[in-house]
C-alpha cells in the first residue's frame, strides 16, 4: 500500500471472519461489531501485551496461551488497549471459562485451528489488503460453482468447498434431503441458518437451498446468501434439462416412474392411509446400495421432523425394518423434483386415456403423441405434475395438501379439473378419464395409480370417472361392446321384434339390475307394479326370463349392451352435485 | 443370601438380603453385654432361612464392649532417637498401664526412601524377646523405620522373635501401613493389643452362629465400611474399632441413592455426625487419638461425636460440616433420629418406644474412648435440652424437602454390611528410576493389594483395584511416590467355616 | 551469649508459648505433614521441659558482633517422620558452624518461622542455651535454603552445616548459587533431611535483613481464636464468594532458555524486559528433579458474589501463585494468598477446593524486600518450585 488511500476502509472483525482467510474458526465474545482490524501483533511473551497497539489483532503463540491464566491476561490486556480481538491456536486446550472470561470482558476472542503464527500470517496478509479479502470469496465461489456443473451433488460440493464450517442442503418441496448434508436442516447443531428458493424453469418452487453454520458475524449470512445465490441458475438449469430429456423420450420417465413405485410407493403392508414410506424417512438405509456416487459429503440422519411434518408425510409410525427405507439422499428423488413430481403427499392421481390415435389399445404411448399432449396437458392446469405413460394411459398426480382445505373433497375438486381438461377441444384425441385417491404419501401412490387405471379403463370418451364410485354400470360399460353386439341381438331377437317403443327392452334391464323384484323395478321405471308384472309375463312368453339362473347373465350383458348403443347413460351420481362441493 | 448384624450399645439388628441385594428379613432387638448373644437374638428374630446363607457381616464398635487388653512388648527398629520420640512417649498415661511399658529399640531399618539405615540387631532383638518372655508377655509390636517401603527388616526380626519365644503373637507395622514411625508404631501396638479381644468376638460370634445352624464365613464390618474376613479380623483388629457410623451412614447413602450427605447417626448414648462424600466417608487429615487414647494414622472417617446430653450443639455441628460439602444434604439414620427432625417412618415405633427398656441392659460406656474428635467435648453443659422434642437440625432437613420422607432407619448399618464388599487398603512407598519402573512398581503395589484383599475374605475372582492413587512425596527427589491403593471384592463364599 | 541491653526485659518462650507457636505457626499452612510436625512439636516440649525456657530476642537486643546462626529443616518432612531425630542434630549443625566460622554462637534465628521450622528452631535454640531471635529470614514459606531475604541482601549461606540424625555432620563452604545444588544430594544421602545451619553473620547485620517479630507473631496467632487468628499477619481482602469451578492448570510455566523473558515476566512491577535473574525459566514442572511437589497445577475460579461481582481465577500449584480478577492481576507471588473458608476461616488446601464452597480470597503481604525485583525474581524461581 502506498500512503493513505482516502478511499481506504480497513478491514473490519466482520469481513476477516467472514471472507474466509480463517476457516474452521470458533468465535467467542462479541462478534456482531465493526471493529477495524489495522494490524496484527504476535505475542510471545505477556510483557509485549503492553506494546499492543488499538485495532490490532492479538495472536498469542503456543508458548504465551501455555495455560488458562496466560490467556486471560492477554484477554484482559487486550481489552484493555482496545485491541480488536485475541486469537489463539485450539491447540492449547484451553477450558471454557477463558471464552467466558472474553465474553464477560466483551472481546472478541478467536480460537484457529493449527499453528496461530500460520492465521497471524493470513490475518496480515487481509489487514493489508481488505477489498481483495472482501471480493476473493465471492470470486472464488463463482470460479468453484461454475466449474461444478449442473448436477446437485457437484454443486453442493463446491459450496461446502468455498463456504468454510458451514452445512448446505438441497431440499425438495416436501422438506426431502437431495443433495448435501442434513446437518444444515438441524435446528439443534447449528444456531443460524440462510435458506435461498430455487425455483423450476417455469418459475415454480422448485427446491430450497438451505445453510446451516455456528455463530458467525453479522455479514456471514448476507455472504452465505449471496453463494448460495450463484447456484440457483446452474439448478434451475439442471431442472430444465432433466424435464426437456423427459419429455423428448417418454420412456425415461415411465422408468423413472417405475424405479420410484419401486422404492417408495409400493407399500402393501400399510393401512390405506397409514404408515407408508417416504422419501423423508429418517431411517438410515439398511444395505441400500443405491447410493449416489456423487455423494461423497458427510450422510447425517435427517432430524426428526415435527408432528405437522411427520403428519403431512404420512409418516404416522416407523416403518418395518425389513422394508427398507428411503435413502436420505437418493438421485431418485431428485431426479423426481427436477421433471416437477410432486413429492409431498396427499396425493391425487389423475388418469388419462385417449382414444384414437393414441389410444391405449394401439400400444403406448408413442413419441408422436406424447409431447403433443404433455403440451396440452401443462396448459390445462389441472394443477397435477406431468403425464407419464404408465400401464398403458397417461398418468400423474397432484400434490392435495391442503392445510385450510379441511373437510373438502380433493377428489371432486380433481374431477371437475379433470374434466374440465379432457372436454378440452385441443386434445389430440378424445380423451376419458379417472381420478383416485387421495393417499396420504407416495407409499400410496402405486395402489393409487392402480386404482385410476382400472377406473379410467371404463370411462367412455369424454368422462372423467371416479375411482372410488365406479359402480356396476360403470363395469358393465367397460365391457368390449363392438364384439358383443351381434350375440346381444341374437339373444334379445324375439324381444326386439316385439319392443317397439323400447319398453320391454328397459324393464328387463332394469328388473335385471335391481335382482328382479317387481315392485322396485317399477318404481325404477316410473309405472305401475302391475305394468311390470305384465310385461314380465311378455318376457318370458318371448323366452327372456329374468329369474332363469342360466339366462340372466347373459341377458343382462346384452341388455346393456343394446342400451348401451340406444341411450348413452350417465351414472347416476353425477346427477347431482358431490358431496362438500357447492353447487354451481 | 448374605445377613448383616449391628451389634449397638441400646439395639442390634439384623437383615437378610438375597443375592440381588434385596431385603427379605429385617429384626430388631435388645442389644445384651455379650455380642455373640446380640448376634444369637437377632439371628433368632430373623426367623427361619430360606435358604443357606453365603456371608455373615457384623458392624460393631469396640466402645460397645472395653476389652481388657493384652500387655505388648513394642519393639521399634530404628537407630536411636530422642528419649521424647522413644516408643510409648507420645501416648497417655491409661496407654501405659493398659499397654505395659515394655519398649525396646534395636538398630536396623530404613530410611522414607527405602535405603537401609545399617543391618538388623539381631542379638538385640532376640535380648528383647527374652525379656518380654521374663516378663510373661508374648504378645509383640514390631516397627522399623522405612518398612513402609521395606519390610525386611521387620520380617528378619520377626522371625527372631518367633525362634526366641515360640507361639508368640506378632503385629507387624508394615501391614499397617500408615506414613510417620511414631503413628505406625502406635497402630501396631494397639493391634497386638487388641488380638484377645477381636479372637474372643470371633469365637463368640461363630457359636452364636453355630447354634443358629448358620455355616457361613464370618466377616467384620472396617472403620471406613467394607469387610474383612474373622481371620483377618483377628490379625488386625486394629482398623475395624469404630465401624457403627461409617455403616450406618453408607447405608443411609445407599437407602437414597445419594453420594454425598452429612450423615446424623443418633444412637442411644450420643449423636455422630460425618460427612459422605463421593459415597466416601470423609477422612480426617489431623492426627486423631484412636483406642486407649494413642494417637493414630489410620484414615479413619472423621466422625464428630456429642454426648446425648450435649444434643444441642448437634444443629450447629451439621451447619459446619454441610459447608464441605456444598449443595449435600442431611440424612439421619439410627434409633434416635427423630429427635434431630428426621421425618418418622410409616410402621416405624416411634422413637421413644424404641428407647424404652432398651437402655437397661446397656452397659454405659465412655463414648469418648472410641477415639473421635468430641465436637462436644468443650461444650457448654448448660445447653441441656430435652433432645427427643425441641432439637431440630435446620439446616440440611428444612433445606431440602426432598430429604423429608426419606425415614431414618435402625437398620442402616446391618443393611450395609449385608450388602457390603470385602476391602483393604495398602499404603506404600516406592521408589522409581523412571516412567517404566514407577509403572512396575505400582502394577507390584497393585497385585499386593489384590491378594491382600483375597487374604482379607473376597472371592478372588471378584476382586478388583477400586483406587489408586501415588503422589510424589514432597522434596525429595522425582521418582518417590507414596502410594495407595484400595481393593475390595466379594466375600467369598464357604472361604472360612 | 551476649547479655541483654538494659530496658524492657526480654521474654522467654516457655512450654505454654510453644503450645500456641506450634498452633500458629501453622496457621497459613494447610498441608503441613502431620506426623512430622507432631515430632518437631514433641522434640521442642521436650527441650525446653529440659533446658528450660528460651529468650526471645527482639531485633533491637540482638548482639552487634556476636555470631547469630540461621537453622532449619534441610529436606523432606515425611522423612523426618519416618527416621525420629536424635535431639544431637541442631547442637552438632550449629557447632560445625562455630568451628568455620571461628567463633561461638550467641543467637539462633529460624529461617523462616512456618510449621516444623519455627519449632525445630526453638529446639535448636533450648538444646544449644542461646536465645531465639524474635524474626525470620525468609518473612512467608519458600521452600529452598537460598530463597532468603539474607540472600537479597547479600550474606551467604555457607559455610554451612548439615547435621543428620545418623550422626552425619558436613559442613559446605560454597560459592553463592550452588549450596542447595550441594545440600540435596547429601540430605538424600542421609536418609532424607538434615538440620541446617548456615547464614552465620553478626547481631548487627542481621537486624539489618531479618523479618523481625514472626516468631512473636505466630505466637499471638496461636493464642487467638476466630478472626482474630490471621489478625497479626493484617490480611487484605481479594474477594468474597464461591468457587464455581476446578480446573487442571496446564501450568504454564514455560521454559525459555537463551533467557528468553517468560510469560510471568508481565506481572505487575515486574521487570518488563527482563533480567537474566528475573527469568523465570524454571517451570513448575521443571525442578521435580530438586523439588517435586506433590499437587498438580490447578485453578481455582471464584465468582465474587457482591460487588463488582468479578471472577477470579487463582492459579496454584501446592500454594496460591497468582490471582486473576477478569484478567488483571490482582495478587502474585511473593504476596501470600489465601483461600479462607467463609464459615470457620480455615485456611483451604487448594487440593480440597470444591465448587460451591463459600470462600474469602485473602492477600497477606510479604517482606518489602521480596517486592523488589531481585526479590520477586528469587522468590518466583524459587517458590513453588520454580527455580
Amino acid at each position: 500500500m502506498s500512503g493513505p488511500d482516502p478511499g481506504f476502509r480497513p478491514l473490519t472483525l466482520t469481513e476477516l471472519l467472514q471472507d474466509g482467510p480463517l476457516a474452521d474458526i470458533e468465535v467467542h465474545g462479541p462478534v456482531g461489531a465493526a471493529v477495524p482490524v489495522t494490524a496484527v501483533r504476535i505475542v510471545d511473551r505477556l510483557a509485549a501485551l503492553d506494546e499492543v497497539r488499538p485495532r490490532s489483532a492479538v495472536v498469542l503463540t503456543a508458548g504465551a496461551a501455555a495455560a488458562a491464566w496466560t490467556v486471560e491476561m492477554a484477554l484482559r490486556k487486550a481489552w484493555e488497549q482496545a485491541a480488536a480481538c485475541v486469537v489463539v491456536s485450539r491447540e492449547a486446550g484451553l477450558p471454557g471459562s477463558v471464552a467466558e472470561l472474553a465474553g464477560r470482558l466483551g472481546i472478541p476472542f478467536l480460537v484457529v485451528p493449527g499453528d496461530p503464527l500460520d492465521a497471524a500470517v493470513r490475518i496480515a496478509s487481509a489487514v493489508a489488503r481488505p477489498e481483495a479479502g472482501r471480493t476473493a470469496l465471492i470470486a472464488g465461489a463463482a470460479r468453484q460453482i461454475a466449474g461444478a456443473g449442473i448436477r446437485p451433488a457437484r454443486l453442493l460440493s463446491a459450496l461446502h468447498a468455498v463456504l468454510p464450517a458451514t452445512s448446505v442442503a438441497l431440499t425438495g418441496p416436501a422438506g426431502e434431503l437431495l443433495a448435501g448434508r442434513a446437518g444444515a436442516l438441524d435446528p439443534t447443531d447449528r444456531t443460524a441458518r440462510v435458506t435461498v428458493e430455487v425455483a423450476g424453469p417455469g418459475g415454480e418452487p422448485l427446491a430450497v437451498l438451505t445453510a446451516g453454520f455456528r455463530d458467525r458475524p453479522a455479514g456471514w449470512e448476507a455472504t452465505v446468501r449471496e453463494v448460495l445465490g450463484l447456484a440457483v441458475a446452474p439448478l434451475t438449469a439442471w431442472a430444465a434439462t432433466e424435464r426437456l430429456a423427459a419429455e423428448r423420450d417418454g420412456r425415461r420417465a415411465s422408468g423413472l416412474l417405475a424405479e420410484l413405485l419401486a422404492r417408495y410407493g409400493d407399500d402393501t403392508t400399510a393401512e390405506p392411509d397409514g404408515a407408508r414410506r417416504d422419501p423423508g424417512e429418517r431411517r438410515a438405509p439398511v444395505g441400500n446400495e443405491r447410493r449416489s456416487p456423487g455423494a461423497d459429503a458427510p450422510r447425517d440422519v435427517l432430524e426428526d421432523p415435527t408432528g405437522d411434518e411427520r403428519r403431512a408425510l404420512g409418516r404416522a409410525e416407523p416403518n418395518p425394518p425389513e422394508t427398507g427405507a428411503a435413502d436420505p439422499h437418493d438421485p431418485l428423488l431428485a431426479a423426481a423434483v427436477a421433471l416437477g413430481w410432486p413429492l409431498r403427499g396427499p396425493f391425487v392421481v389423475h388418469a388419462v386415456r385417449p382414444f384414437g390415435p393414441a389410444a391405449p389399445d394401439s400400444g403406448p404411448p408413442g413419441p408422436e403423441t406424447g409431447p403433443l399432449l404433455a403440451a396440452r396437458w401443462a396448459r390445462a392446469g389441472t394443477g397435477a405434475g406431468p403425464l407419464i405413460a404408465y400401464e398403458g394411459v397417461w398418468v400423474a398426480w397432484e400434490s392435495v395438501a391442503d392445510p385450510d382445505g379441511a373437510g373438502r373433497d380433493p377428489l371432486a375438486r380433481a374431477e371437475r379439473r379433470l374434466r374440465a381438461a379432457c372436454s378440452e377441444p385441443g386434445l389430440p384425441a378424445p380423451s376419458a378419464g379417472a381420478v383416485a385417491g387421495p393417499v396420504a404419501s407416495l407409499g400410496g401412490l402405486g395402489q393409487a395409480l392402480a386404482d385410476a387405471v382400472a377406473a379410467v379403463g371404463v370411462a367412455r370418451p369424454g368422462t372423467v370417472v371416479r375411482a372410488d364410485r365406479v359402480g356396476p354400470a360403470h363395469l358393465l360399460t367397460a365391457l368390449p361392446r363392438e364384439a358383443l353386439r351381434a350375440p346381444a341381438r341374437a339373444l334379445l331377437a324375439p324381444l326386439l321384434a316385439v319392443d317397439r317403443d323400447g319398453s320391454l327392452l328397459r324393464t328387463l334391464a332394469v328388473l335385471l339390475d335391481v335382482g328382479g323384484a317387481p315392485s322396485v323395478a317399477a318404481a325404477r321405471l316410473g309405472v305401475h307394479r302391475n305394468t311390470v308384472s305384465a310385461r314380465l309375463e311378455r318376457l318370458r312368453a318371448l323366452g327372456c326370463d329374468p329369474d332363469d339362473p342360466g339366462l340372466r347373465l347373459p341377458l343382462h350383458l346384452a341388455c346393456r349392451v343394446q342400451l348401451d348403443a340406444t341411450e348413452p347413460e350417465v351414472p347416476e351420481d353425477q346427477a347431482e352435485p358431490p358431496e362438500g362441493e357447492p353447487a354451481g | 443370601m448374605r445377613i448383616g448384624i449391628d451389634v449397638g450399645r441400646a439395639t442390634s439388628t439384623a437383615v437378610l438380603v438375597d443375592a440381588a441385594g434385596r431385603v427379605l428379613a429385617e429384626a430388631v432387638v435388645d442389644s445384651a453385654p455379650r455380642t455373640g448373644l446380640c448376634v444369637r437374638r437377632a439371628l433368632a428374630a430373623l426367623g427361619p432361612l430360606p435358604g443357606p446363607v453365603g456371608a455373615v457381616a457384623v458392624v460393631t464398635d469396640l466402645a460397645r464392649r472395653p476389652p481388657r487388653p493384652r500387655p505388648v512388648a513394642v519393639l521399634r527398629i530404628a537407630p536411636g532417637s530422642h528419649a521424647a520420640l522413644a516408643p510409648l512417649a507420645d501416648r497417655p498415661e491409661a496407654a501405659h498401664t493398659a499397654l505395659g511399658g515394655l519398649t525396646g529399640v534395636v538398630a536396623g531399618g530404613s530410611a522414607v526412601t527405602g535405603g537401609s539405615l545399617g543391618p538388623l540387631d539381631r542379638d538385640g532383638a532376640a535380648a528383647f524377646a527374652g525379656r518380654a518372655r521374663d516378663a510373661g508377655v508374648r504378645v509383640f509390636a514390631v516397627c522399623a523405620a522405612g518398612a513402609p517401603a521395606r519390610p525386611g527388616p521387620e520380617l528378619d526380626a520377626a522371625a527372631v522373635l518367633a525362634a526366641t519365644v515360640p507361639g508368640a503373637s506378632l503385629s507387624l507395622s508394615y501391614e499397617t501401613g500408615a506414613a510417620g514411625l511414631r503413628e505406625r508404631e502406635n497402630a501396631t501396638a494397639v493391634n497386638a493389643a487388641l488380638g484377645g479381644w477381636a479372637e474372643e468376638l470371633v469365637a463368640d460370634c461363630r457359636a452364636a452362629l453355630r447354634s443358629a445352624r448358620i455355616a457361613a464365613p464370618l466377616c467384620f464390618a472396617r472403620d471406613d465400611g467394607g469387610l474383612v474376613s474373622a481371620e483377618y479380623f483377628a490379625r488386625h483388629p486394629v482398623i475395624a474399632t469404630a465401624p457403627a457410623s461409617a455403616c450406618a451412614a453408607r447405608g443411609a447413602l445407599a437407602r437414597t441413592g445419594l453420594d454425598q450427605a452429612v450423615v446424623v447417626d443418633a444412637g442411644a448414648r450420643s449423636v455422630r455426625c460425618l460427612v459422605v462424600r463421593d459415597g466416601e466417608p470423609e477422612r480426617s487429615t489431623r492426627l486423631l487419638p484412636g483406642p486407649f487414647g494413642v494417637r493414630l494414622a489410620l484414615g479413619a472417617p472423621e466422625v464428630v461425636e456429642t454426648d446425648g446430653a450435649e444434643a444441642a450443639e448437634v444443629p450447629a455441628t451439621v451447619a459446619r460440616l454441610l459447608e464441605r460439602v456444598p449443595g449435600a444434604g442431611v440424612l439421619y439414620t439410627g434409633g434416635r433420629a427423630e429427635a434431630f427432625g428426621a421425618p418418622v417412618g410409616p410402621g416405624e415405633p416411634p422413637a421413644g418406644d424404641r428407647e424404652r427398656g432398651t437402655g437397661r441392659n446397656v452397659t454405659r460406656a465412655d463414648t469418648r474412648t472410641t477415639g473421635r474428635t468430641g465436637a462436644g467435648a468443650d461444650a457448654r453443659t448448660d445447653a441441656r435440652t430435652d433432645a427427643r422434642t425441641d432439637v431440630r437440625t435446620g439446616a440440611g432437613a428444612d433445606a431440602d424437602p426432598a430429604l423429608h420422607g426419606r425415614y431414618p432407619r435402625l437398620t442402616d448399618a446391618a443393611r450395609y454390611a449385608a450388602r457390603a464388599d470385602c476391602r483393604i487398603e495398602v499404603e506404600q512407598v516406592i521408589s522409581a528410576a523412571g516412567r517404566a519402573e514407577l509403572d512396575q512398581a505400582l502394577a507390584a503395589v497393585r497385585d499386593h493389594a489384590l491378594s491382600r484383599c483375597v487374604a482379607a475374605g473376597a472371592a478372588p475372582g471378584s476382586v478388583r483395584i477400586e483406587s489408586l492413587a501415588h503422589a510424589p512425596v514432597a522434596y525429595l527427589p522425582a521418582g518417590v511416590h507414596r502410594v495407595t491403593v484400595r481393593a475390595a471384592g466379594a466375600p467369598a463364599p464357604g472361604a472360612t467355616p | 551469649m551476649t547479655a541483654p541491653a538494659a530496658g524492657r526485659p526480654v521474654r522467654a518462650l516457655t512450654v505454654d508459648d510453644l503450645e500456641d507457636l506450634a498452633v500458629g505457626a501453622r496457621v497459613l499452612a494447610a498441608g503441613t505433614e502431620e506426623s512430622a510436625y507432631h515430632v518437631a512439636l514433641d522434640w521442642a516440649a521436650a527441650e525446653l521441659a529440659a533446658h528450660g525456657p528460651v529468650p526471645l530476642l527482639p531485633v533491637d537486643r540482638l548482639p552487634g558482633t556476636g555470631l547469630c546462626v540461621a537453622v532449619t529443616l534441610a529436606g523432606a518432612s515425611a522423612a523426618l517422620a519416618e527416621q525420629l531425630p536424635t535431639g544431637e542434630e541442631p547442637v552438632r549443625a550449629v557447632r560445625a558452624v562455630e568451628r568455620v566460622a571461628g567463633r561461638a554462637a550467641e543467637a539462633v534465628v529460624p529461617l523462616n518461622a512456618a510449621a516444623e521450622n519455627a519449632l525445630i528452631a526453638l529446639a535448636t535454640a533450648a538444646r544449644c542455651g542461646l536465645p531465639l531471635v524474635d524474626g525470620d529470614g525468609c518473612g512467608r514459606v519458600l521452600p529452598l535454603l537460598e530463597q532468603t531475604l539474607f540472600t537479597l541482601a547479600g550474606v551467604a549461606p555457607a559455610p554451612l552445616a548439615l547435621a543428620t540424625p545418623s550422626g552425619d555432620v558436613v559442613a559446605v563452604e560454597s560459592a553463592r548459587g550452588r549450596v542447595e545444588d550441594l545440600v540435596r544430594p547429601l540430605v538424600l544421602a542421609s536418609g532424607g533431611w538434615a538440620v541446617a545451619a548456615a547464614y552465620p553473620m553478626d547481631g548487627a547485620r542481621l537486624a539489618s535483613c531479618l523479618v523481625p517479630g514472626t516468631v512473636s507473631r505466630a505466637v499471638a496467632a496461636g493464642a487467638a481464636t476466630g478472626r482474630a487468628r490471621f489478625a497479626p499477619w493484617r490480611p487484605r481482602s481479594l474477594c468474597r464468594g464461591r468457587i464455581v469451578a476446578v480446573e487442571q492448570s496446564a501450568g504454564a510455566y514455560e521454559n525459555h532458555e537463551n533467557g528468553a523473558a517468560g510469560p510471568l515476566t508481565g506481572l505487575p512491577g515486574g521487570p518488563a524486559g527482563g533480567t537474566a535473574a528475573a527469568v523465570p525459566h524454571g517451570t513448575l514442572g521443571g525442578v521435580p528433579d530438586r523439588v517435586p511437589l506433590p499437587s498438580r497445577p490447578t485453578s481455582v475460579l471464584v465468582e465474587e458474589d457482591e460487588g463488582l461481582r468479578r471472577r477470579f481465577r487463582l492459579e496454584a500449584h501446592n500454594e496460591i501463585l497468582l490471582v486473576l480478577a477478569d484478567g488483571a492481576p490482582a495478587a502474585s507471588l511473593p504476596d501470600q494468598i489465601l483461600m479462607l473458608s467463609r464459615t470457620d476461616r480455615r485456611v483451604l488446601d487448594v487440593e480440597r477446593a470444591v465448587p460451591g464452597t463459600a470462600v474469602e480470597v485473602v492477600v497477606i503481604e510479604a517482606p518489602a524486600a521480596w517486592y523488589t525485583p531481585e526479590g520477586r525474581a528469587l522468590a518466583r524461581t524459587g517458590s513453588g518450585g520454580t527455580r
